[in-house]
């Protein structure tokens, strides 16, 4: 078995480059070679686009419009349920709560770890062991989301008071005269902070990174000339630094908002969306896989896109018109 | 290159075809998706491999701990294993109306299960008058675990009635202890253990009539019946100074980790609720333990003398496709010799031929004794109700111990969902 698996595969890793290959040699051959400006050779973007087209097709429009038939369907699938899943999501706690919740995430997470990120990017730029703690900032980033989350499961550990405390949270804060351990993954509304101080400490080293990549890209010159003039720091970060960085906080903050849009190792794995803590991509999940509705799933889906599309059509026309104007 | 390419499908080819000419006899293999891990995992490889010995049938087992949702969608993807262990019965019922399974009467000798198993055991494993489900592996629910010598040392005494084991508790109150030990986190099936509890109150409240109504769905949520269990529940798992760590505790606990404090020196805590599958663990987490004299339990005393149903727990077999391989495979789990290995590590085995003496130690053997004397056996009501309606009591459940309170609240909205899902 395992040698017909491994004969397989080198197999495959045979023909498929073959097959390409062959595809791009035919189709160059069909459009008549790369002479400029015959009716054949505007012809060959069309056959190199071809296979993306198809791939991107099947993987990504052909899902997308599948998903929106079915959230007009019953739970299997097998009947036209009109807009009843809609009705239904918009009128259930647990959705509702889950579409806050996102909300909430959206807002305070994103601000928390764009700022955090780019004060750290300041900070980090004036000390000599700036490689070092950038490093140690970003280490968080390269650990799996699920593994941040049972890190952090440890972190919050509770033990009634009077038991040493394993969870660090409770330990530190512990030392503070008349304090009394608390659940915090348990504690309406904190529980919410709870999961978001998690996804910024995974996240903040990754803005960091960035927002200090684009940090040493603004002209040094325009920085001193502001201080001659006399400039205060704060005013030359907020008038000259931030302005010249708004391209990238832009990007930055979209790939948070839709990031977080389908948050849910976080939330899955630390409180199950117990407690007021759902959020709309483990609702999803369960619809589907727990309780088989594909329809109520697929609304959720839909929900997800439509959320999505704003976002990204903005941040496409900002870069349209930042092109257009160079 | 074209050469190359044509021995390496020469050699493909052959190998595929060439595999199952290689092996004699039966052969062939069962693939199995469970939820085992850790020690089940190696006695069911142990008893695997006897049947690749006689039969020589490979059992490749894939294990998952979300099993609902890897094993929909393997279902749905046309790709089922050939046998699911699955943990919840309402699984069973659902891929079973689905005509997803294997009627097992049309595959297995009956009979010889009818001979060894209680009728009961089939009557749960059945839908709609079709037997799909052989149970394997059972724990008996709603025991109380306790320590006899800090018992003795307050002079108390394992109470015979409900009202007997509050007043209990609260003599232990009065002596400035903490009477329950109560523990259900649990992952992403939090609050299982409180649903027990839940389920536990009402079957000895109400009787299994009712309680059969309720996880059939046709008894409200809201109804009295169901009010007063969550209540009974509440009185001891919500209340101020009842329970180990408070609310708190209660639902940041591991439900495996919960009754340590019961057994701890000094004790912290002196009853601790759970299936029988518990006294392994405990004993296993403190073992200088003797059983009964260190660890012994009594069953959650009956609140109406009536009812006397006892409620169980359990892994049940259900079978996705009906090869020979997999009839020699369900029979031979049927089959004392496979469920005798596992009676020794404290699970409580469905088949009643398995000797006594194959269960690990005294309080095993009463587990058993106590299943095999049942006179009404009741399978854990949660488990029984279909995932959406499950998934929202275990939530509901935490809600609960949160904010007693708000119980109409939390009552009315698991109603909206059981008439959500039995209107879809």
């Amino acid at each position: 078995m395992e040698i017909a698996g491994i004969l397989f595969t080198l197999a495959m890793a045979l023909i498929v480059p073959v097959v390409f290959l062959s595809y791009l040699f035919v189709s160059e051959k069909a459009a008549g070679g790369r002479r400029r400006g015959t009716q054949t050779a505007r012809s060959l973007p069309v056959f190199w686009l071809i296979p993306a087209a198809v791939v991107l097709g099947f993987f990504l429009i052909y899902p997308m419009i599948d998903t929106i038939v079915l959230s007009f369907m019953n739970a299997d699938s097998t009947r036209f349920a009109g807009g009843e899943n809609y009705a239904h999501l918009f009128s259930d706690r647990a959705f509702l709560i889950a579409l806050r919740n996102n909300l909430l995430w959206i807002v305070f997470f994103t601000l928390v770890t764009v700022t955090l990120g780019l004060i750290l990017a300041v900070l980090t730029d004036r000390v000599r062991y700036e490689a070092v703690a950038k490093a140690v900032l970003f280490l968080p980033a390269s650990i799996s989301l699920v593994a941040a989350s049972v890190i952090w499961k440890f972190m919050y550990a509770f033990r009634p008071a009077g038991e040493s405390q394993i969870g660090l949270v409770n330990a530190a804060l512990s030392v503070v005269p008349g304090f009394q351990p608390q659940a915090w993954l348990f504690d309406v509304p904190f529980n919410n902070a709870a999961l978001m101080v998690v996804g910024v400490w995974i996240w903040t080293g990754f803005a960091l990174v960035i927002f200090s990549a684009s940090l040493k890209g603004i002209s040094k010159d325009l920085v001193e000339a502001a201080r001659i003039d006399g400039a205060r720091e704060i005013t030359v970060f907020f008038r000259i630094v931030l302005p010249l960085m708004s391209k990238t906080v832009t990007v930055v903050v979209t790939y948070f908002v839709i990031t977080v849009l389908k948050i849910f190792d976080i939330v899955y794995v630390m409180t199950n969306g117990n407690l007021d803590t759902e959020v709309l991509a483990n609702r999803m999940y369960k619809e589907m896989f727990n309780f088989r509705n594909f329809g109520r799933a697929s609304v959720i889906a839909v929900m997800l896109l439509v959320a999505v599309v704003p976002v990204v059509v903005m941040n496409m026309r900002k870069f349209a018109r930042g092109k257009a104007g160079k | 290159m074209k050469k190359a390419v044509t021995v390496i499908y020469i050699v493909v080819l052959s190998a595929v075809v060439g595999m199952p000419a290689c092996q004699p006899s039966m052969g062939g293999k069962v693939t199995v998706l469970g939820v085992w891990g850790g020690s089940e995992l190696d006695v069911f490889n142990k008893i695997t491999a006897d049947l690749k010995k006689t039969k020589n049938i490979d059992v490749e087992f894939e294990a998952t701990r979300d099993i609902n949702a890897v094993l929909t969608t393997r279902v749905e993807s046309g790709n089922p294993p050939d046998v699911a262990i699955l943990p919840q019965l309402s699984l069973v019922v659902d891929f079973a109306r689905k005509g997803k399974l294997v009627d097992l009467s049309t595959l297995i000798d009956v009979g010889k299960i009818k001979n060894e198993y209680s009728p009961s055991w089939i009557d749960l494993g059945s839908v709609d008058g079709k037997f799909y489900g052989l149970f394997f592996k059972t724990a008996v629910k709603g025991l109380v675990y306790y320590d006899p010598q800090r018992f003795k040392e307050l002079g108390l005494q394992a109470p015979k009635t409900w009202d007997e084991m509050m007043r209990l508790s609260q003599k232990l109150i009065d002596m400035k202890k903490t009477p329950w030990a109560i523990g259900i986190e649990s992952g992403n099936a939090s609050g299982w253990p409180a649903t027990d509890w839940i389920e536990n109150i009402f079957v000895r409240q109400y009787g299994a009539g009712p309680y059969r109504r309720w996880y059939d769905g046709t008894l409200a949520w809201t109804s009295p019946q169901v009010k007063k269990a969550f209540q009974m529940f509440g009185d001891i798992a919500a209340r101020q100074g009842w329970t180990y760590g408070g609310a708190s505790g209660v639902l940041s606990t591991a439900f495996q980790e919960a009754g340590n404090p019961v057994f701890s020196d000094p004790p912290k805590a002196y009853l601790f609720q759970q299936a029988s599958f518990m006294a392994g663990m405990i004993e296993q987490a403190f073992p200088d333990l003797k059983p009964v004299t260190d660890i012994n339990f009594f069953v959650l005393p009956p609140i109406d003398p009536e009812n006397k149903a006892v409620e169980i727990g359990g892994d049940v077999l259900a079978a996705f496709s009906s090869t020979p391989q997999v009839k020699a495979f369900l029979e031979y789990m049927s089959s004392s010799d496979a469920q005798a290995p596992f009676a020794a590590t404290g699970a409580t085995m469905p088949n009643h031929t398995v000797p006594l003496s194959a269960y690990g130690n005294e309080l095993d053997r009463e587990f058993a004794a106590i299943l095999n004397s049942a006179d009404t056996v009741v399978f854990d009501a949660s488990d029984m109700m279909p995932s959406e309606i499950n998934a929202a009591f275990w939530s509901a459940t935490i809600d609960y111990i949160k904010n007693p309170a708000r119980l109409d609240a939390i009552l009315a909205q698991l109603e909206k969902t059981r008439q959500d899902v039995y209107n879809k």
